[in-house]
């Protein structure tokens, strides 16, 4: 089960509380009906069932940026064929039902989302169900045209239970969040073919479970567990590992060793314009790690020296240089840092005489981020520019510096976000002579 | 995680976890060896079954997954367990024959696998080779004595083959972990305890392929449809797998930023060069020799490694100009990395690196913990060896006379054992 936004309930409104309510009342409903229809599966076996989709939604997953998985999918699809006709769709529901808390929402204190997730993933959980059972053969038997079948039928209703919670999440991030944030999946791929193995995976498991009995039940929930295990211990490692360099960052700034607030903002504006050009959440994870760590290199430089740059007389202007690069190929010993430092290093070259690849247009994105920054915060010249100002410089000197698409997506994107940076008030109008200004002090 | 490869190529790295091109050159290796002793074993024992078993034990040998304790596990015990549920149904008549069969010829296939597979000592992989063989055979021997145990005691059959294959499955594992940490306390002088709590900690790892195995073996033998077997072990196991594959690469990638940000001091000349890969290696050494957990272990060898990295803060002029004292770079370094909120524990241990075990006319400072102790005594062993050009032996020298009060008695005397046992100084 995934959910790729999450977002604080208090900018909701009353917008967000009917939708939340809303849901909840379907959530009940559904239940109630299937409730009337269905026969209870047996209890102890629902039980365990249900444990295991709370713990698994309770932990879910961070794949990569913002998508939230968790194995609890295939739990209730392995239930869903371990029920049998009778009872799948109403013990779905419930097992679904099971996994509506996540600890994320329970350490935020939001509500909006439980109440959200329990309606959707009973209505996507009963619709799974009903698939599953039209599927399903009567009476599962060890013949081949019978096993298959029953795999298929696990295997659609996990095609179904991913579509249908991904419509349901896109509307309610329209409806509940407005334009601009609709555009939240770009793993879609990603889910749907972890969909498609966690349904046969169900499938699977389900009818041996059913075919074999209660002993292969031991090694079902240690398949699950270790899974799980396997999965949440690559998560916490990923997470120290971002901490890791946010911390170290924050601390160098904090210190007044590198500019306060500079690499946070650089990160936003590359997410910000990653997001307009619609890169895949694995590219956007790359390039956000790169701007955290692009200006590491200027650790290595005396302070004195960067405070003054404009009169440094050409040996210091060396050894500033000469000590970036050094820190630069340290860092790019490891495999992680590497593709950071050809960015950061890339970042210096104009856009005209850069060769076209990847490395290239990501390059370009910090190199963007960054000189908005500069701008915006009043590093590069004596007082900050406003954001018009800011794009009108980044213009003037887009075709041999920077990649103009990129302006343009930073621009949208700001816009769209309807964010400002940058000094409020128009003190003067730009001249041309002002733009050549500026590109001389950037310089 | 440099530029990403497309479609199945990156699928396939991502479950061997390696983008090593002789990967699949050893799979044909593999391959071939498989089925050269599984086509013996068949014409031998007349069994197909045991012709199988020992072709998929042997190709399997391919697919490992790396541990932190550094033992490779290989699919190929997921692969025995099964073979052994498939070849030895507890309660049917039994074949001595197609046991000691299997046997044999999985632990010679395994083993002339991993010595053209693997470079390293012929003698070590023949001791590998060794362990491989006594270890299966005593888990055979525990399966089918709890099997025949269980049958006769319990009387139905399902339970006791799960009971038969969890006791022999913990036999098999605990077994390993022992063996493979005797034989690396004997050969590369490392702590016998420390290796095998290491070791132990794995068993994750151990029971996901334990698990499948067993489930290959009972949908073998009681679903007469030859996909279906093979489908509910290896997508699970092919998962699990890849979680674990994952994790080891993320925190391989950890390990890497965390040195390379704590050479940052080195290269701009801050620090001596390599003081902190050095004291990190030395540290953990001590650490063994001292017992402490392997969890202590990694924030140990993490402070170590980065316990100079308050030196960053000289960039700073004024700061120089001030000057300052050794407590302060400890300050400052632990102020950094206690940023984040995963590395409190070694943040602790930078802060109190400089603190003397005891001051005079008081006892021993109780809340001192001894991570800290050891990165203190390990720097100052490095700083005399390398900065003053000191011997090893004048190094420990130096240590001896500062354990009044600077350094540890217990740390210097496992330093001394560390050193006597790597052979830098006799005693």
């Amino acid at each position: 089960m995934s959910d790729p936004r999450r977002k604080s309930s208090q900018d909701l409104g009353s917008i967000g509380r009917r939708v939340g309510g809303g849901y909840l009342l379907v959530g009940v409903a559904v239940l109630a009906v299937l409730a009337k229809t269905q026969q209870l599966p047996p209890l102890p076996l629902l039980l365990v069932f249900a444990i295991a989709v709370a713990v698994f939604e309770w932990r879910a997953v961070e794949v990569n940026d913002r998508i939230f998985m968790s194995g609890s999918a295939m739990v209730v699809l392995t239930a869903g064929v371990a029920f049998g006709r009778d009872s799948a769709i109403l013990g779905m529901a419930l097992l679904a039902a099971a996994g509506t808390f996540q600890s994320v929402d329970w350490k935020k204190r939001r509500w909006f989302q439980p109440m959200v997730n329990f309606g959707q993933y009973v209505v996507s959980a009963s619709v799974a169900g009903s698939v599953l059972v039209a599927v399903l053969p009567n009476e599962l038997s060890t013949s081949g045209a019978d096993l298959g079948q029953t795999v298929l039928a696990a295997l659609l209703a996990g095609l179904a239970y991913a579509v249908l919670s991904a419509l349901q999440v896109m509307s309610i991030v329209r409806v509940v969040f407005g334009r601009r944030d609709v555009r939240p999946w770009s793993g879609m791929t990603t889910i749907m073919s972890a969909y498609f193995v966690m349904g046969t995976l169900g499938g699977l498991l389900g009818a041996t479970f059913k075919l074999i009995g209660p002993e292969t039940f031991p090694l079902l929930v240690a398949l699950f567990v270790i899974f799980h295990m396997g999965f949440v211990s690559y998560s916490d490692l990923r997470e120290a590992h971002e901490a890791t360099i946010r911390g170290f960052i924050k601390a160098l700034e904090a210190k007044d060793m590198l500019t306060h607030g500079h690499t946070e903002r650089v990160a936003k504006f590359v997410r910000l314009i990653a997001e307009e050009l619609g890169w895949s959440a694995d590219r956007l994870e790359i390039i956000r790690w790169a701007a955290l760590v692009h200006d590491v290199g200027t650790l290595a430089v005396p302070r004195d020296l960067l405070r003054n740059r404009d009169s440094l007389s050409e040996s210091e202007e060396t050894l500033v240089l000469d000590n970036t690069e050094m820190v630069e190929a340290v860092l790019s010993e490891s495999d992680f840092l590497k593709p950071m430092m050809e960015r950061a290093a890339r970042r210096r070259m104009l856009f005209s005489e850069a060769p076209a690849d990847q490395i290239t247009e990501d390059a370009q994105v910090l190199a963007v981020a960054k000189q908005f920054d500069f701008v915006t915060s009043g590093k590069a010249q004596p007082e900050a520019l406003s954001q018009d100002e800011a794009f009108a410089n980044l213009r003037a000197e887009s075709p041999y510096r920077y990649d103009p698409e990129v302006v343009a997506a930073l621009n949208r994107a700001l816009e769209k976000a309807g964010l400002q940076f940058g000094a409020v008030k128009l003190k003067k109008r730009m001249t041309r002579e002002d733009v050549a200004k500026q590109a001389m002090y950037d310089r | 995680m440099t530029t990403p490869s497309k479609g199945p190529v990156r699928l396939l790295e991502g479950f061997f976890g390696s983008r090593d091109r002789r990967l699949i050159s050893n799979a044909v290796v593999a391959g071939a060896i498989a089925l050269v002793f599984g086509l013996s074993a068949w014409a031998l024992s007349g069994s197909d079954e045991v012709g199988w078993s020992v072709v998929a034990i042997i190709a399997l040998v391919v697919v490992r997954v790396p541990t932190r304790s550094g033992i490779q596990y290989s699919l190929s015990l997921a692969a025995v367990v099964a073979a052994l549920l498939v070849l030895l149904p507890p309660g049917a008549e039994q074949d001595p024959r197609l046991i000691f069969w299997a046997v044999i010829f999985s632990a010679v296939g395994l083993h002339s696998t991993i010595v053209v597979l693997g470079g390293g000592k012929a003698s070590r992989q023949f001791l590998v080779f060794l362990r491989h063989v006594l270890v299966s055979i005593v888990a055979i021997g525990v399966y089918v004595l709890a099997a025949e145990i269980l049958v006769d005691v319990r009387g139905f059959e399902s339970g006791a083959t799960a009971g038969a294959i969890t006791i022999a499955s913990i036999v098999w594992f605990v077994l390993d972990v022992v063996i493979a940490a005797v034989e690396a306390s004997v050969l590369d002088a490392q702590n016998l305890t420390h290796r095998v709590a290491v070791g132990l900690r794995e068993w994750p790892i151990a029971l996901s392929m334990m698990a499948s195995g067993a489930l290959y073996g009972l949908a073998r033998n009681r679903i007469p449809v030859w996909w279906w077997a093979l489908g509910v072990t290896l997508i699970p196991y092919a998962m699990a797998h890849v979680a674990f594959m994952r994790a080891h690469e993320t925190r391989r990638i950890y390990r890497q930023t965390i040195r390379a940000l704590s050479r940052i001091p080195e290269v701009s000349s801050y620090s001596p060069k390599g003081h902190g890969d050095r004291t990190a290696a030395f540290s953990v050494a001590i650490g063994q020799e001292l017992g402490m957990r392997p969890n202590k272990l990694e924030d140990l060898e993490f402070a170590a490694q980065m316990h100079d990295i308050g030196r960053i803060t000289l960039n700073q002029a004024s700061i120089v100009r001030m000057g300052f004292t050794d407590e302060d770079i400890a300050r400052w370094g632990s102020e950094m990395i206690g940023e984040v909120p995963f590395l409190e524990d070694v943040a602790e241990l930078v802060r109190k690196q400089h603190a003397p075990y005891r001051r005079p006319g008081q006892n021993r400072d109780a809340d001192l913990p001894l991570g800290a102790k050891i990165i203190k005594a390990a720097s100052a062993y490095d700083h005399a060896t390398t900065e003053l050009g000191f011997l090893a032996l004048e190094a420990l020298e130096v240590l001896h006379r500062g354990a009044a009060y600077d350094y540890d008695p217990d740390v210097v005397s496992a330093i001394r054992t560390v050193l006597e046992r790597q052979g830098t100084v006799k005693i």
